[in-house]
Parts: structure tokens; sequence; C-alpha cells
């Protein structure tokens, strides 16, 4: 069994970095070979994986102990106190996990990634308006202004000019953000973390500048590039308070210290709101989803990697893996489960009003992960990861079939849209409405996770609660603790309800967003008729679509039948856990109405055409320009950041042009102009001839003296 | 044979300085051949510098664990140069080529070199630069060719100089020989304001360095009279820079009268060196000539001052300040970080204000380098030797991309990067150019990661003792290092919007109006990409930022004892305890003193 687990952490550890290197010497003799190298590695890397995780499940005695625990010195400076950075490997179930969805995508998308061109032509024809235009590739490349520039200098042979071609450049960095996302999910230590993070960071801005058509990738590159920033620098000062409270970068060590030693819950409490900041950012939860709304113009492949396969989950994982930091200072947890309802909410609010189906699919990312953060925050890291899964796999489906079925990129209105392609595209209609099904589900069930952590569950009125912590004993504490939670239970329970509405609120709103698309694409009949479409379903499109759905199912099912395995067997060190997690089946009872029923809203507005929508819109229009404009995040960053930071650089030029340099240079100029007006008459004479004439006058006076006197 | 081996190996310091030197008369020498002939010749120079400098670090044999085993500073070559005193122990090349104390101790100037870890670095770094500079300017046709690489080969000679001396007049001698190479550089090559751009340079620096002289010579003197307050029965007179950073800690924690000297005069042998480092550094406000150097000097010239020539502040401060005046360094902690994080943020600032991408890089990098200063002012082991890989990467990956600027002026004769039709059009540029925009960054994988991470570490962890403004100074060079990531993000795409302009508009021969302005001239058969020459160079640059991102440790490995050294002081066991010792002896000791002086 040990040789077995150790032979799947090497596979899943190693195909990546084997895919990039076998790939760069393939690549000169064949690129189709590197694409299909690449998928056939991560294929087996997705194998090797699911077997890693089933692995240790079925042998997990202790929970939350890792089964492959490698390390090897890397950095290490000074004697004394040193500071010590080890490379490690630590494969347990949630690093398994992860790296198993991030080969899963890979292997899905990499066959079909390179050939998405970066213009706004990837799909099919206009799905919401019959005059969607297309920009040819000349006029993108006369149009080009941004970093990207850099990328156009690269010859041919690596990027894609024409329709067909493949884009060799955009297949580098899908692997390289693949090995930067399987190293990320073994990684052992903070420092570590830190390191995978920020080169996830850097390869994830070159995609979407690479995959975004020219007209919108420089906004969105600076933002995705500065957003990540903001939450890398909260992210790089919790490192330095761990260091100083713990001594120790090692996730292992600082876990294990947690319990025993004396540092402050107000450093413990900071720490974790530093290391909240990273999540928060890299899921793009209120109010940093910003980005996402900038980078969803990106071509549907891409985003499928990007938003649902390895960038955006990333922040769910480091929230899993930081899960027993936080549960040393509630408040973190609190505040994680509130972000991610609130902007679960908003977020399927912004979606709902999208009239562009990629970018409607592509912004529900943060909705979905949002409720995988509600999960986390109330310790259910098993339903996190199932959600985290079958999202990301659902999500695959619905960006290509969207890329291949509409085209996004326009925003007229939703009334003229022209839809009906149920029956070109059979198979990708039934994989979408399944799929669809079931991630609303699997939402439901992660929106009605419950803890004690920062909840109070003997006061609350969902009694049926299905238990599924293994340490519900520790919650009953001294009779000083208990008086304290009955303190603040009102106030937990004020959040947990607000939390509940919101979700349930969100739940219903990303149905109805994902099933208009859904309607939208293949029921909605235009009544002058279809506008014929050169695309059909392709076998290329449809064996991808059954292998996600398949895994997506497979993945729900297992899910089901092992829940409670999975729960008790995927928890961090036992001892750093003090919460119950429970699930309700009242809130879930709830939130499946809220999903079931923006379906049918959903169904009943769109299946046909008739006037309801545009009604609606028509009410809703001042909230649709609203969102059109990111909730004003970027106006108030304009008027916040940007407008002061100008007005300061203004100040500090002026000062550096008028003080400095007039104070320092011109000085420098003219003190030896002034020393040269000062020396001048030494320099023609002058000195000399008043020397001469003031000595020849005084002979003279003395001459005409002694002549006086004598 | 084996005797010159070793002899050849334990001189290679010497040989480094010699070599450069020697070059740069060669290059004089041989002006009749034309510019291929002299672009040969420089070539070869700079790839023997950097094959010796590879043998330094390979002959270079790091202490261990106790630090004492081989010593620190090795490859040690004397000769007598002012004085005609002869050290009693010569170096031979049976002997294990070490240096102590005694060997160094003689009074008298003595051209004397050697390296630590620490010099052993900075020299590769100025071999590394200079050989990239002149192998990305061959393909241009130069004015005086000969005196420009003789006048380069005499810039890297002095640099090393300067980094391998091991006394105090040594050192002034070759920091005021920089000056001089440098200063006809900006002002013979450039823009039509060269001449005033040389000039601000040159008085700036000589200002910088008369400080530093004063701040040396004075410290020598003290030392003489504090070691005879000790013993008296000796000439005490030494200008040895490893004797004096040795000896006086030992002095003022053992001897009384000799710490209560230094507590009355080491402040003001303290401030000229502080004063004379901040200029080099530079902090500010003397960061005012740089804009000029920038704007007026050929850019090959600005990649050397702006990569190389400013890591010399950096050495000071660590050869001089913090070993040997580590109380004062304490005591000024707060302002010293004040003034680094000003300058950090001035020049953030600036860089977002820039207009002009070289603009913009030069303040970025000016900058880091007072980002090395914070990092080092923190007093803190992560944060100095953060600020030594800072340094490192400071130097080749700004050196880099500035000499990649160079490289499109030289082709194409633009003055202004921003003017079209005259930029490099090839994939090679595009690529490299994002490599080093990525490497100036401190991408994960290169050095700059781990230098910047250490070294905020370190500015966080200050030493608690002396300051609690270490996270507020981190929060500060974190909002500093956001807005130069926008500045880069702005400015950037300004230079790469040029290269796609040029290429879609069809002028086979534009006329450039700026022309007239520079004193190159474009060649015939100009190429529109990096040529394999220039390409090796920035493949070079590129591969040591890389190597040492993903392998710190050996770099650690060769830095790390010095640290150690320079943080060890007898004072630290008592946390500064002579501060306080100074104020109880204090009338204690004025007696004494009155006596001393009386005798």
């Amino acid at each position: 069994m040990r040789e077995a687990i150790t032979l799947c952490t090497v596979v899943v550890v190693a195909a990546p970095i084997v895919s990039l290197v076998i790939g760069v010497f393939v690549s000169r003799f064949s690129k189709r070979t590197v694409i299909r190298l690449g998928a056939c590695l991560a294929g087996i890397a997705a194998l090797a994986g699911a077997s890693l995780f089933v692995l240790l499940l079925a042998n997990s005695t202790t929970g939350g102990e890792a089964e492959i625990d490698f390390s090897a010195p890397w950095l290490a400076m000074g004697r004394e106190s040193p500071l010590v950075v080890n490379l490690s490997v630590h494969m347990d179930m949630v690093a398994a996990a992860m790296a198993t969805i991030a080969s899963l995508v890979v292997s899905l998308v990499l066959p079909s990634v390179g050939r998405d061109k970066r213009h706004t032509d990837s799909g099919g024809p206009g799905m919401f308006s019959a005059t969607a235009s297309y920009s040819t590739g000349a006029e993108s490349l006369n149009s080009q202004s941004s970093l990207g520039d850099v990328f156009d200098s690269i010859p041919a042979n690596t990027k894609s000019q024409n329709v067909g071609d493949i884009c060799l450049w955009r297949v580098w960095l899908v692997i390289s953000l693949w090995a930067a996302t399987v190293l990320l999910s073994v990684s052992g230590g903070f420092l570590q973390l830190f390191f995978f993070w920020q080169l996830q960071t850097v390869l994830s801005v070159f995609l979407v500048r690479q995959a975004s058509p020219r007209t919108q990738n420089k906004r969105g590159t600076q933002t995705t590039l500065l957003t990540m920033l903001l939450g890398d620098i909260p992210f790089f000062v919790a490192l330095c308070m761990l260091w100083e409270n713990f001594e120790s970068l090692d996730l292992a060590q600082v876990l294990t210290k947690l319990g025993s030693s004396d540092v402050s819950p107000t450093a413990i409490g900071g720490i974790c709101v530093c290391l909240i900041a990273p999540i928060l950012t890299r899921c793009a939860q209120f109010p940093f989803s910003l980005w996402v709304v900038q980078t969803s113009f990106v071509a549907g492949r891409v985003s499928a990697v990007l938003h649902a396969g390895l960038f955006m989950p990333a922040g769910v994982f480091l929230a899993i893996r930081f899960q027993p930091l936080f549960v040393a200072a509630p408040q973190s947890l609190t505040l994680l489960a509130i972000v991610g309802a609130l902007s679960a909410l908003l977020v399927a609010a912004i979606a709902a009003t999208r009239s562009d189906s990629r970018r409607a699919i592509s912004i529900l990312t943060v909705c979905h992960l949002g409720f995988a953060l509600i999960a986390v925050a109330c310790g259910a890291v098993g339903m996190a990861l199932v959600l985290l899964a079958v999202h990301a796999l659902t999500k695959t489906v619905f960006l290509s079939v969207v890329d291949a079925v509409c085209d996004g990129e326009n925003t007229g209105p939703i009334s003229e849209c022209d839809g009906g392609r149920r029956r070109e595209f059979p198979i990708s209609a039934v994989a979408f409405a399944w799929c669809a099904v079931l991630l609303c589900g699997v939402s439901s069930v992660v929106g009605s996770v419950r803890t004690n952590v920062f909840e109070n569950p003997q006061s609350d009125s969902f009694s049926s609660s299905m238990e599924a912590g293994p340490l519900d004993s520790q919650s009953q504490g001294t009779g000083n603790e208990v008086a304290a939670a009955s303190r603040s239970s009102s106030a937990n329970q004020e959040a947990a309800a607000l939390r509940f509405w919101l979700t349930s609120a969100g739940l219903f709103l990303s149905a109805f967003s994902l099933l208009r698309v859904y309607f939208v694409a293949f029921f909605h009949d235009h009544p002058d008729g279809l506008h014929p479409t050169k695309y059909r379903e392709s076998f290329e499109l449809r064996l991808p679509l059954i292998c996600a759905t398949a895994a997506a199912t497979a993945i729900v099912v297992v899910a089901v039948l092992n829940f409670g395995k999975i729960e008790t067997s995927i928890v961090a060190p036992a001892d750093a856990r003090s919460g119950v997690t429970s699930f309700s089946i009242d809130a879930f009872g709830v939130n499946l109405l809220s999903s079931l029923l923006g379906i049918a809203v959903a169904a009943t507005l769109y299946m046909r055409p008739n006037s309801w929508p545009q009604q609606i819109e028509s009410i809703f229009a001042p909230f649709a320009r609203l969102s059109r404009h990111s909730f004003y995040l970027h106006e108030s960053v304009n008027w916040l950041v940007v407008r002061p930071l100008e007005s300061m650089t203004r100040l500090l030029r002026m000062l550096d042009d008028f003080v400095v340099q007039r104070l320092f240079v011109n000085s420098f100029v003219t003190i030896p102009s002034w020393l040269s007006v000062a020396m001048r008459p030494l320099q023609v004479g002058g000195v000399a001839m008043c020397v001469l004439s003031s000595g020849l006058a005084v002979a003279v006076l003395l001459i005409v003296s002694l002549y006086l006197m004598g | 044979m084996d005797g010159l081996a070793n002899a050849v190996f334990d001189n290679l310091v010497f040989l480094q300085i010699c070599v450069p030197l020697v070059g740069s008369l060669l290059v004089v020498v041989v002006s009749g051949g034309g510019l291929p002939v002299v672009r040969r010749t420089a070539c070869s120079n700079t790839f023997i510098s950097l094959v010796l400098t590879g043998l330094m670090v390979a002959h270079y044999d790091p202490p261990d664990e106790t630090g004492v085993a081989s010593g620190t500073t090795q490859m040690v070559s004397i000769l007598p140069w002012v004085s005609p005193q002869f050290p009693k122990s010569i170096p031979t090349t049976d002997d294990d080529s070490s240096i102590d104390v005694d060997r160094v101790s003689a009074s008298g100037v003595r051209f004397s070199v050697g390296v630590d870890g620490l010099s052993l670095i900075f020299i590769a770094i100025a071999s590394l630069t200079s050989f990239a500079a002149v192998w990305t300017s061959p393909s241009v046709r130069l004015e005086q060719p000969a005196v420009f690489y003789g006048l380069l080969l005499l810039a890297q000679s002095s640099i090393c100089g300067v980094f391998a001396a091991l006394d105090v007049i040594l050192f002034c001698f070759f920091l005021q020989m920089s000056i001089v190479p440098m200063f006809f550089l900006i002002g013979l090559w450039g823009k039509q304001d060269r001449s005033k751009a040389g000039l601000q340079y040159a008085v700036v620096r000589f200002a910088g360095s008369v400080l530093i002289f004063v701040g040396l010579i004075s410290l020598s003197l003290l030392f003489a009279w504090m070691k005879s307050a000790e013993d008296s029965s000796v000439g005490n007179l030494t200008y040895s820079i490893p004797v004096i950073t040795a000896e006086i800690p030992r002095l003022v924690a053992d001897d009384a009268l000799a710490s209560y000297y230094w507590s009355q005069f080491g402040p003001w042998v303290f401030l000229p060196l502080l004063g004379g480092i901040a200029v080099f550094v530079p902090l500010f406000p003397f960061h005012f000539w740089l804009k000029s150097v920038n704007d007026q000097a050929l850019p090959v010239v600005s990649a050397i001052v702006s990569g190389v020539g400013l890591t010399v502040g950096s050495y000071g401060f660590l050869r001089f300040l913090i070993p040997i005046f580590p109380e004062m360094c304490a005591v000024l902690i707060d302002p010293i970080s004040d003034w680094a994080c000003l300058s950090i943020l001035a020049g953030a600032v600036l860089a977002f204000t820039a207009r002009k991408p070289q603009e913009t890089i030069f303040w970025v990098c000016w900058s880091h380098s007072a980002l090395c200063v914070l990092a080092m002012a923190s007093l803190h082991r992560f944060g100095i030797g953060g600020a030594v890989l800072l340094v490192i990467q400071h130097a080749l990956a700004y050196t880099g991309i500035m000499l990649l600027m160079a490289t499109t002026e030289f082709h194409f004769q633009a003055t202004s990067i921003r003017a079209p039709h005259h930029t490099m059009q090839g994939h090679r540029f595009a690529i490299v150019l994002l490599l080093f925009a990525l490497l100036v960054f401190g991408i994960p994988t290169s050095l700059g990661f781990v230098a910047k991470m250490t070294s905020l570490f370190g500015i966080y962890l200050s030493n608690p003792q002396l300051t609690a403004a270490g996270p507020s100074r981190l929060l500060i060079v974190l909002l500093a290092e956001l807005l130069i990531v926008w500045s880069v993000l702005r400015t950037l795409p300004r230079f790469a919007r040029t290269t796609r302009e040029s290429r879609t508009r069809s002028h086979p021969n534009p006329v450039n109006s700026e022309k007239e302005q520079l004193a190159v001239a474009r060649p015939e058969n100009a190429s529109r990409d990096l040529s394999w020459r220039e390409l090796v160079s920035f493949s070079v640059l590129a591969a040591v930022l890389f190597a040492m991102g993903l392998f710190p440790q050996s770099v650690f490995r060769y830095i790390d004892p010095t640290l150690d050294q320079v943080l060890r002081s007898p004072r630290d066991d008592d946390k500064y305890a002579t501060i306080k010792i100074r104020r109880k002896d204090e009338n204690r000791f004025k007696n004494a003193h009155v006596m001393t002086v009386a005798k």
C-alpha cells in the first residue's frame, strides 16, 4: 500500500514537469504531439491522483496526517535562529484532491486550448444577437496596445496567427500553470505555498493577457495583477508574523505549536485576517471581484483553466490548508463565511443581468467559490472539495459548450437572442443540463452546512442535524465558556441567519443565471427562424463533455456514498479542530427549493421567446447598468486610490522639479559661474593691474614724499 | 608548474584588478586596427576577467561552521606601496592563502587586496556586468572606440579594486579612481547636455568620496589612539581594514579608556562616513545626478552606473558602518531607516509619474537601492543577508534591462525609446525584454524573489530592542512595490507599443530628428533583432539570476560567514552595553584621557 501511494505521488508531481520538459524538445518536431503528450500525462496524473485519494481514504486511520511527507533543505540563512526553508512534499487527501482536479481539467481542456483564437471569433455565431461582429486577426493585430505586444513579437511558430493554428505559447502557459498548481497543492510550508502562489499569479496574468481580446486585455491584465498583489501583501505580512510568533514557517510545526504555545489571540487573529486576504482576492470575493469581470473575456477553454480548474480554486485550497489556523480565531471564519455568502449573492446578481453567456458563466465562478468558502468556514472541508471538483468539471462543460454554441462577446438585449441549438448540439444540451442540475444540487448541500465554531447550534431552530465532526465532546466547554458563548449567542445567531438567507438568495440567482444561459442557448427559438451556423458538435467537443459529465457524476455518487468517511478523514491535525460541523436538513430543503425556483423562473422566462424578459429587463435596467460598472468598484477605486495617488505624484514631481532640481542641480551649475564671475578679474588681469597700479602709485608717492622731504 | 599555478591561484584577486587595467592599455595600443580589433580585444579581456572570477569563486574556500578554519579573507596579495616597510610574513605559495591579523597589521600604506565572501560576490557582479556591457555594445560604430572601451575597462578595474581593497588608503584610491573613467564616459559620449551630467556626477561622487576619505582617515587615527590607550609601547597607526574592523569592537569591549575615546570621537567619524555612503547609494536628496546621467549618458554607461556604481554605497555600509559602528547604527536605526523609506517612496512615486520607460526603470532602480539600505539598517541577520542578495539582483537585472534599451539605441539611434521607427522588432528582443522585466519584479524562481523575501523579513523583524517600526516600514515598502509594479505595467507597454508601431509602418530609412545628438552612428546593415553576442550576454545574466534563485544556498554559502562576522562583535553579547559603560564611567575616564593627551 505504501509503495502504491508513493508511486501515485511521484506520478502526480512529476507529470506536469515531465510534460513541460519533454514538450520543449518535442515542440521542435510536432506541436500536436506536445498537446497530446500533455493531455495524456494530465489524464494519467488525474487517474493517479484519484487513486491516491481513494488509497488515502481507505488507509486513513489517523485522520488528517499526511501519508507522504518529504522535505529537503532549500534555504538556510544565519546560524543563530536561522531562517530555514525546506522544499517539502506534503501529500494528504486535500493535496491529492486538488492535484486531481487540476490534472483532470488540464486533460480535458488542453487538446482544444491551443486552438482557441485570442479574439472574439472563437465560438460560433452570436447567441445574443444576430448582428454579432467578429474582429479579424488583422484588425486585432493593428489595435493592440499593451504588455502583450511583447507576445506579439514572438514568432509565428509559437503563436496563433490564423484560424486553426496551434498557439503553443498558450499551451506552455497552461502546462506551467498546471505544474505550479500541483506543486502548490503538495507544498508543506508557508513560504513554499507563497512561492507557488505567486508563480501561479504571474503565469495566470500572462494567460489572461494572451487569451483575451486585444481591446480588453490591458485592463484585465493590470487589474488581475494589482488585485493579486493586494492580496499578496497581507499574505507576506502574515508570513512575517508567523515567523515572529512561531519561529517556523512549516505548516505542521506551526499547527503543532498553535495548541501548545502562548501566542496571543490578537496575534493569531491578525495572522488569520492577513491570510484571508489572498484567499478573497484569488477567489474574487467581494470587494475584489472586479478582476473576474474584466477577465471574463478570455477564451472559454482558457477561462475553464483559470476560473474553474487551476487559478481561482487555489484560493479555496489555501483556505482549506489554513482552516485549522482559522479555527483558533473564529472571527476569521465568520468573516470568511459572511464574505463568501455576500459575494455569492452579489455576483449571482451581476451574472443574472449579463446578456453575454460566457461572461455570465465566468462570473458565476465567484458565486460557487463563495459557497465553497462557506463550507470551509463551517469546517466541512470534504464538502468544499466535492464542490470544487464538481464545479471545475461542470464549469469546463459550460464554458466548452458556450464556446462552441454561443459567442459571448456582445451585450445586446437578451430578448433578441438567437438560440435553439438543441438539435444541432444534442450531447452538449444534455451535458449542460445535467451539469447545471448537479452543480445547483451540490451547491445547495454545501450551503446547508453549519458549525458551532462561530454559530450556536444549541439555540438553533434547526435541531435535526447530522453530526460530521469527530470532536463533538470538545464543544462542551467549561461553565465560563458556556456563559461566554451564551452572551454572544444572539450575535452569532444573527450572523448565521444572515449567512443562511444570503446563501439561499445566491443559490436562487445562480441557478437562474446558469439555466438562463442553457434555455437561451438550446430552447429559445427565434420566431424568424434560426440563423444558419457552420459549427457542428464534433467528436472533439463531445468527448471532453461526456468525460467531464461522467466524472462529475461519479464524484457526486462517491461523495454521497462516502460522505461521512471523507469528512472525518480530511481534517487537519485533530487537536487543532474544535468545532462541530453539522448538516441541516431543513436548511438544505430551503436551499434546494431556492435553486429549483431559480431553474423554474429561468425556464418560464427563456424557454420560449416572450415579452417577459423585456419587461423585467426594463424594470431592472438601473441594476443592470450598475452591474455593468461592477457595482461602482471601478469608480470607487478610481476616486479613492488612483486620483489621490496621481495628485500625490504630481505634487512630488513638482517638488522634485522645483525644489530638488533648483536647489541642487542649478546650484551646482551656478556655483562655478559665480566663482568664475568672482575670479574673472583675476583671469583677465584686472587684479594684476590693480596691484601693479597700487604699487606704482605707492612708489610714486614714496618718491614724491622723499623728494619733498629731502 | 604547480608553484606557478599556486601563485596564480593565490593572487587571483590581484590579477582580477590587473587584467582589465592591462586591457584598457591594450585597446589603446591596438586602436590602429580599427573598431573590430578594439572590440575583440575588449570582449576577450572581459571574458578573461569573467573566467578569473569563476576561478576565484571556485578557489575560495568558505569557512566552516566555526568561521575560522580557513579564514574569511583569502587570496591576499600584499605589495609595498607608499610605505617602504614590507610585511614580515610574505604570503608564500605553499602556505594556506588565508590571512591572519598579524600579516596585515603592519603600519604603512600598502597595496593589499583580497576577498572575503562579501567582496567576492561584489567582484563577481562587477565582472559579470562589465562582460555584459562590453559584449552588448560591439556592433556600434563609436567615435574613439579605443578610448571608450579603455575607459570601460578602467572603470571595471577600479570598481573591482574598491571591493578587493584591504587598505583604507587603497580603498579611497580606487574609489576616486572609479570616478574618473565614468566622468569621461558620461561626458564624452551621450546627448547634448552630457558634459553637464558628467560634471554633476563627478562633483557629487567626488564630494562623497572625500567624505568617506575623511571618515576613514579619522577612523585610522582614532584606532591608533585607542590602541595606544591599551598599549602605548608600539606604533599603532594602521590602515588595514581587517585589522581595524576586528580590533575596534574588541578594544571597545575590553579597554575602558579606548571605549571612552570611542564614545567621544566615534560619532564624528561615523557621520562623514554615513554622509559619503548616502551620497554613493544615493539616498534622497542626493539622487538628482542620477536623472541627468540616465538622461544624457549612453545607456551602456547608465547601465554600469545604475548596476554596479550604486552597489558601492551598499558595500560601504556593510564593510564599515555596521561592523565598526554598531552602537551608532543602533542609535540611528530609526533616522536611517526613515531616510531610506523616504527614498523608496520617492523612487516609487517618481517611477509612477515617469513618462518614459528608461525613466521608470532608473527610478525603480533607485528605489531598490534605497531598499537595500533599509534592509541593512534593520540590523537583522535576515535583512542584511537579503540586502546582499538584493544588491546582486539589482545589479544584474537592472544592468540587463538597461543594456536592452542600450541595444535599441545603439542599433537605431533612438534617443528616446518612444521615438517611432527605431526600436527592435525581433522576437528574441521581445522575449529577453519580458524576461528581464520579470527579473526586475522578482518573479518566483529568480534571485529577486528570495532577495526581496529575506530582506522584507529582516525589515519586519528589525531588531526589536532598537526599533518598533519594522512592520510599518514593511507596509511602506510593500506599498511602494505595488506602486512600482503599477508603474512598470503602465510604462513598459509604451516601449512594446513602439515595437508594434514600427512594424506596422513602412518607413525603410526614416530620419531621426534627434540623430545629431548622439555621438554614435547606425551601421549600414544593422540587425533588427538581438545578435548572438548580445543574446549570450543577456542569457548569462539571466541564467545567473535564475540559478541563484533556484539554489540560494550557493550564495549564502559564501556570504554567511562574512555576514556572521559583520554582525558578531563582542558588544552584541551584552546588547550594546557599552553605551551604558560609557555613561557610567565617563567622569572616571576624563582624567585618564587628559593624562594621555598630556603625555
